[in-house]
């Protein structure tokens, strides 16, 4: 399903590129907009 | 990416971060930063959760419509070597834009690989909400 303006947005915890765990919600919730691009994969 | 990349001062500008997630593994992954020099943080969901609880579907259908295997042609016409499979070439991606409440502001689900959004019309809808 896909989401709508207005949703909130889910809040899962992802890995840095050092294998540290991090909360998605941490970067939204330190600063005003945060834009989320999810790659394709990476070639 | 590279769009994305030439702007960041911009989405600075307008109080926005930038935040790149992706499924591939941690080796392509450092190679990827390598050959875009993207100055954003990259994260890793290497199980793909974020991209289904964000909606984005994964599709063999669309991810070789018409439309990237024009791009695939141009870029071999080009003189331009593939880079090879790096990980699930079904998976679309997307774009999003949250505010500070965890509320989506901008979701865009691409239809098919080559199918992004314009980087000109996020910052216009950037310096929108900033108005706001």
């Amino acid at each position: 399903m896909s989401l709508k303006l207005g949703d909130r947005a889910p809040n899962l915890t992802l890995q840095t590129i050092s294998g540290e765990p991090i909360d998605l919600k941490t970067y939204w919730q330190d600063g005003r907009f945060t834009y989320l691009i999810f790659l394709r994969h990476l070639a | 990416m590279t769009q994305f990349v030439a702007h960041r001062q911009q989405f600075m500008m307008l109080n926005c971060k930038v935040i790149t997630i992706s499924f591939g593994t941690t080796y392509w992954a450092n190679v990827w930063l390598q050959e875009t020099q993207s100055p954003y943080p990259l994260l890793l969901d290497k199980e793909q959760e974020s991209y289904t609880a964000f909606g984005l579907s994964s599709s063999r259908w669309r991810a070789w419509g018409l439309n990237n295997l024009a791009y695939y042609a141009k870029k071999l016409l080009a003189g331009e070597k593939l880079k090879g499979n790096r990980g699930d070439t079904h998976q679309l991606g997307g774009d999003f834009i949250v505010d500070q409440q965890g509320a989506i502001q901008f979701a865009y689900a691409s239809k098919d690989p080559t199918d992004r959004p314009n980087v000109q019309e996020i910052l216009a809808l950037l310096e929108k909400l900033n108005r706001i």
